[in-house]
C-alpha cells in the first residue's frame, strides 16, 4: 500500500464520502428516532412494539415492491410514471377475475399477465418511437386510467367474504409467518424479500442484469459493446409492469377490493423510493437493496411521525425535503470521490 | 445574431403548420359535430377555461427549452393562491395581493432553481420535492379549507371585467404571451436559454453562465406560475389547498403537444399556443358532446402518444 492509504485516519475512514453514502440512510433514520426518542419519553416504547414494526412492514411492502419496478426502469435510464395506473388496472383486473370466476389463482397470472403487456406497451413505444419515455408513459397514464375507470364503471369492485377470498387476502396480506424466538413476519414482507432476492440474482448474476446497467450507464457505448439496447429496455419496461401487477396483488389482497383509481401516485412515491436509497436518477448506479432502504426510510419517518402527532400535511412537506436533502447527500459524495 | 434567429424561425415554419392543422381541423370538427360549440359564450368559456393551462405551459416552455423539468407546478400554484387570497382578505389592497402573488412565485422557483443547480439534484427530483412540501403547506397553512375571494375589485380585475367583449384574463394570457414571446426570441437571455438547454457544455465554452441562466429560468417560470394563481383564484372564487392536481403534466403534455423538444434547445412559445389549444378545445368539445370522462382520459392520452409519434416520425424524414 501506498503511504497515502496508510496516512488515512481512521476517523477519516469512518466519515468519509464512501461510507456515508453507503450508509447515510441508515444514521438519517436513527438520528430521527433519537431526536423523537428526547421529545417523548415512552416513543421508543412504543415505536418497538411488535405491532407497530409489523405495521411498518406491512405499510412499505407496498411501496417496495413499486419502488422494485422503478428501480430497474431508472437503472436503465428510463421512468415510468404510468405504473401506478398500470397497478391500479392490474388491482381491478384482479379483482374481476376472482368475483367473476371465484378463482385467485387464476386471478393472479390474468394480473401479472395485463402488467407485462402494459409495460411492454410502454417499452414497444419508448424504443421504436425513439420517444422519452416520461411522454409516452404520461400518455398511456391516461389511456390506461381512463380504461380502468370505464372497466369498472368509475367504481370499486368489492371480493366476495368467502372461504377462498379470506384464503387469498390472509395469504398476501393478513398472514404472518413465525419465525424462531416467536418472531412474526406478516407475510408480504416475506413476499418482498423473495422479489429483493430473486431480482437482485438476475441484476448481479445474469447477462440481462449486467446489460441494464450498461444500458443505463450509457446508451452509445453499450449499443458499441454489442448490446441490443432496445430489447434490453423493452424487458425492463415488461418486467416493471409485472412487478406492478404483484403489488396490485398485495394491494388487492389488503382492501379486499380492486379500485380503479386505488394506486395513483405510487408512481411519485416509487421514485421517491429509488432516489432515497441512492440509486442515480440518471440510470447505470443503484441497486435494489437501497430502494428497499428508501422504502423503510419513507415507512418509518409517516410512522414515527404519526406516533409523535404530527400533522399528516406537515409530513407531506417532512418527506419533501427528505427527497431532496438524500440527493443532494448523494451528489455531494459523489463529488468527493471523484 | 438576428439573421440566424429569423432565418431559423423560418425554417421551423414547416413542422409548426402540422399542429396547427390539427388545431384547426378539430375546431371545425366541434363546430359541426356540436350546435353549443360555435358560439360566442362558448368561446369565451373555452377562452377562460383555457387561460391558466396556457400560462402554466408558458413557464414549463422555459423550463422544458433550457433543458430542464418542473413536477411541482400544481402544487406551487396551490400554495400561491392560497398566499394571495390571505394578503387580499386581510390588508384589502389587490396591488400588495398581486404583488405576493408574483414575489412568492419568485421565490420558490429561485429554491428550485438553487437546488436543482448548486446543489446538483436532478430538476426531476427537486420539484418532486416541491411538489409534496407545497401541497403540504398549502394545506396545513388552510386547513384544508379554502378560502373566498369576497374582494368585488379583484374579481373585476381578473375575471368579469370584458374590454371589447372579450374575456379579460385572455387579454392578459395574449400580453403575457407577446412579452415572452419577445423576452425569447429578441433578447441576450432567450438566445441563452437555447444555448444552454441544446448544449449545455458547448453553451459554457461559448461564455454563457450556464448554472446563472438555468436559475434565471426557475424565478422567471416561478413569477408566471404566480401569475397563473393570481388569475386561478378569480376564475374559481376561491383559493383551495386541493386544486390544479396534475396541472403540470398537462402543461408538460401541451409543450411537447406543441413539438417542443422534451429534452430541450427547440421549440418556440408559439407552438405552446397551439398545444395549448389542441388541448382545451379538445377538452372542451368532448364535453359538449357528453362524451363520458373516462373515454376523454383515453383519447387525451393517446393523443399525446400519438403526436409525438408522428412529430418524431416527420423530422426523421425530413431529415
Amino acid at each position: 500500500m501506498t503511504a497515502g492509504a496508510l496516512s488515512t485516519p481512521a476517523r477519516g475512514r469512518w466519515l468519509s464520502p464512501r461510507f456515508i453514502g453507503q450508509f447515510g440512510v441508515i444514521f438519517a433514520v436513527l438520528l430521527l428516532l433519537m431526536a423523537f426518542a428526547l421529545v417523548r419519553e415512552d416513543f421508543l416504547q412504543i415505536f418497538f412494539a411488535p405491532n407497530n414494526l409489523a405495521n411498518i412492514g406491512r405499510q412499505t411492502t407496498l411501496l417496495a415492491i413499486t419502488g422494485f419496478a422503478m428501480t430497474l426502469i431508472i437503472l436503465a435510464g428510463e421512468i415510468d410514471i404510468s405504473l401506478g395506473a398500470i397497478a391500479s388496472m392490474c388491482g381491478v383486473i384482479i379483482a374481476l377475475v376472482i368475483v367473476n370466476t371465484g378463482s385467485w389463482l387464476l386471478a393472479i397470472p390474468a394480473g401479472i399477465a395485463v402488467g407485462a403487456l402494459l409495460g411492454a406497451i410502454n417499452g414497444l413505444i419508448t424504443v421504436r418511437g425513439g420517444i422519452p419515455s416520461f411522454i409516452v408513459t404520461l400518455g398511456t397514464l391516461n389511456v390506461v386510467q381512463g380504461a380502468a375507470l370505464a372497466l369498472t364503471n368509475a367504481s370499486t369492485i368489492t371480493l366476495p367474504a368467502n372461504p377462498t377470498v379470506n384464503e387469498f387476502r390472509s395469504l398476501f396480506a393478513r398472514g404472518v409467518v413465525t419465525l424462531p424466538f416467536g418472531i412474526q413476519v406478516p407475510n408480504p414482507v416475506i413476499l418482498v424479500a423473495i422479489l429483493l432476492i430473486a431480482l437482485t440474482f438476475i441484476l448481479t448474476r445474469t447477462r440481462f442484469g449486467a446489460n441494464v446497467y450498461a444500458v443505463g450507464g450509457g446508451a452509445a457505448s453499450a449499443r458499441l459493446a454489442g448490446i441490443a439496447v432496445g430489447r434490453v429496455k423493452l424487458l425492463v419496461f415488461t418486467l416493471g409492469g409485472a412487478l406492478a401487477a404483484v403489488a396490485a396483488v398485495v394491494y388487492t389482497a389488503r382492501l379486499g377490493n380492486g379500485q380503479p383509481l386505488g394506486m395513483i401516485g405510487y408512481e411519485l412515491d416509487a421514485i421517491a423510493a429509488v432516489v432515497i436509497g441512492g440509486t442515480s436518477f440518471t440510470g447505470g448506479r443503484g441497486s435494489l437493496w437501497r430502494t428497499v432502504l428508501g422504502a423503510l426510510l419513507i415507512g418509518v419517518l409517516n410512522n414515527a411521525l404519526t406516533l409523535m402527532n404530527v400533522n399528516f400535511n406537515l409530513q407531506l412537506v417532512v418527506r419533501g425535503a427528505v427527497i431532496v436533502l438524500a440527493v443532494m447527500l448523494d451528489a455531494w459524495t459523489r463529488r468527493r470521490l471523484q | 445574431m438576428t439573421t440566424r434567429t429569423s432565418s431559423a424561425q423560418r425554417l421551423s415554419i414547416p413542422s409548426e403548420i402540422g399542429v396547427l392543422g390539427a388545431v384547426i381541423a378539430l375546431f371545425i370538427f366541434f363546430s359541426l359535430a356540436s350546435p353549443f360549440f360555435f358560439n360566442p359564450s362558448n368561446l369565451t368559456n373555452l377562452g377562460r377555461q383555457t387561460v391558466l393551462l396556457a400560462v402554466t405551459a408558458f413557464a414549463m416552455t422555459f423550463i422544458i427549452l433550457s433543458g430542464e423539468i418542473d413536477l411541482s407546478v400544481g402544487s406551487v400554484v396551490s400554495l400561491i393562491s392560497i398566499f394571495v387570497a390571505m394578503a387580499l382578505r386581510d390588508s384589502g389592497s389587490i396591488a400588495l395581493a398581486v404583488l405576493i402573488g408574483v414575489g412568492s412565485g419568485v421565490l420558490i422557483g429561485t429554491i428550485n432553481g438553487v437546488i436543482t443547480v448548486i446543489g446538483r439534484v436532478p430538476s426531476f427530483i427537486t420539484t418532486l420535492g416541491m411538489f409534496s412540501a407545497a401541497r403540504g403547506i398549502a394545506l396545513a397553512i388552510t386547513n384544508a379549507v379554502a378560502i373566498p375571494i369576497l374582494n368585488d375589485d379583484y374579481l373585476f380585475l381578473f375575471q368579469d371585467a370584458r374590454p371589447l367583449g372579450i374575456a379579460v384574463s385572455v387579454i392578459y394570457a395574449v400580453v403575457l404571451f407577446a412579452v415572452l414571446h419577445f423576452l425569447l426570441t429578441r433578447t441576450r437571455f432567450g438566445i441563452s436559454v437555447y444555448a444552454v438547454g441544446g448544449n449545455a457544455k458547448a453553451a459554457r465554452l461559448s461564455g454563457i453562465g450556464v448554472r446563472r441562466v438555468k436559475i434565471e429560468v426557475f424565478a422567471l417560470a416561478g413569477a408566471i406560475i404566480g401569475f397563473a394563481a393570481i388569475l386561478q383564484i378569480a376564475r374559481l372564487g376561491s383559493a383551495s389547498p386541493e386544486v390544479a392536481r396534475n396541472l403540470e403534466l398537462d402543461a408538460i403534455a401541451a409543450v411537447v403537444l406543441g413539438g417542443t423538444s422534451f429534452t430541450g434547445g427547440r421549440g418556440s412559445l408559439i407552438r405552446t399556443v397551439f398545444g395549448v389549444l389542441l388541448i382545451g378545445i379538445l377538452n372542451n368539445g368532448m364535453n359538449l358532446m357528453n362524451i363520458d370522462s373516462y373515454f376523454q382520459f383515453i383519447i387525451k392520452g393517446a393523443i399525446i402518444v400519438l403526436a409525438v409519434l408522428l412529430d418524431r416520425w416527420t423530422r426523421g424524414r425530413s431529415g
